[in-house]
């Protein structure tokens, strides 16, 4: 587990330093295809999508704090509260739920 | 524009680099990730997004290639970054500092380096930047993982929904002004959770790089022209 723990470290910081380091070294006036560069910047918003449904069902086994403190949550992500406010406070409201509900 | 310079310039980012570093770190002592791991990913792989859903992914059990290839996927996205940054490095700066600055590229600097009005940038200005930054992203790291060792049991079982609200807070912003991002990501959602319930047998991290290269495919015949610049 440990060992397997320090290969992920390893291996997440080759793929995260080769892509910002390829370029700077080796491209001076490379131009990605614009279906490339949509597809790219598509990317990060397609893994959010899939890491926060379903998991996010799995964090407490209180189904309906969890789609409370999920609805919470939505509401104050889309106000556009700061992210660090935004999880003080779903932590706040699903440690509460848990004990009313 | 000196090193000294870069600094200052880079203050923002450090004031709100330590607060989500502090996130980061007890989110790790709540996933009951060893502290050193947590600190080790801070310092040699330093990106925010990757080292969030990296531990995410740590957290569902996903296998260490899964973890991996998911990080490249993340992260795929500083190519662009880096190729937009070198056009505005001088030509003749060394290669060690070319390295050097290509370590600090985060969404962050970028933007901030991106938007300064010189046309060329000093490598000393950009490596004050850089490393303002990554001092307030490692000590962040050091404060989270000390407070999340304190924290009483009930409170560290609320702490796994933190997560998700971290995600939750970065993707609605997004998602509101943008339809075709809002389609994308419950597009991916919907992929991932249908892999999950129908096709048991493909593990969560392969569901989750499924999903996502299925929908940004989508995403870019779907919405064809038009430019969008969320990033």
């Amino acid at each position: 587990m440990k060992n397997e723990l320090l290969f992920v470290a390893i291996g997440m910081m080759v793929v995260t330093f080769i892509p910002r380091l390829i370029p700077m070294l080796f491209m001076k006036d490379v131009k990605l295809p614009e279906k490339l560069n949509r597809f790219l910047s598509f990317i990060p918003y397609a893994i959010l999508g899939a890491l926060i449904f379903p998991s996010v069902f799995e964090t407490s086994e209180n189904l309906p704090a969890v789609i409370l403190t999920l609805i919470i949550c939505f509401i104050v992500s889309y106000i556009g509260l700061n992210p660090t406010i935004v999880v003080i406070i779903s932590i706040v409201s699903i440690y509460l739920f848990n004990i009313i509900l | 524009m000196t090193f000294k310079r870069g600094i200052i310039v880079g203050l923002p980012v450090c004031l709100g680099y330590i607060p989500i570093a502090i996130a980061y770190g007890l989110l790790g002592i709540s996933f009951n990730i060893p502290p050193y791991i947590i600190l080790l990913l801070s310092v040699i792989v330093f990106a925010g997004a990757s080292q969030f859903i990296g531990i995410g992914l740590i957290g569902v059990g996903a296998s260490p290639f899964e973890i991996i290839f998911t990080t490249f996927m993340v992260n795929i996205r500083h190519l662009l970054m880096s190729a937009s940054l070198e056009k505005r490095v001088d030509k003749d700066t060394p290669i060690l500092y070319r390295i050097l600055i290509s370590f600090g590229i985060t969404d962050e600097t970028f933007s901030l380096l991106s938007f300064q009005k010189d046309e060329k940038l000093n490598y000393k200005f950009i490596l004050g930047v850089n490393i303002i930054a990554y001092s307030s992203w490692v000590l962040g790291t050091m404060i989270g993982i000390s407070v999340g060792n304190i924290i009483p049991e009930s409170l560290a079982l609320a702490m796994n929904f933190s997560l998700y609200a971290m995600f939750i807070a970065l993707l609605v912003p997004a998602a509101k002004k943008s339809l075709k991002i809002t389609s994308i990501a419950i597009l991916s959602a919907g992929i991932h959770i249908l892999i999950r319930f129908i096709f048991t047998l493909i593990s969560i991290g392969w569901s989750i790089v499924i999903s996502t290269i299925i929908a940004s495919a989508a995403g870019v015949f779907l919405f064809d022209g038009e430019n969008h610049n969320e990033e």
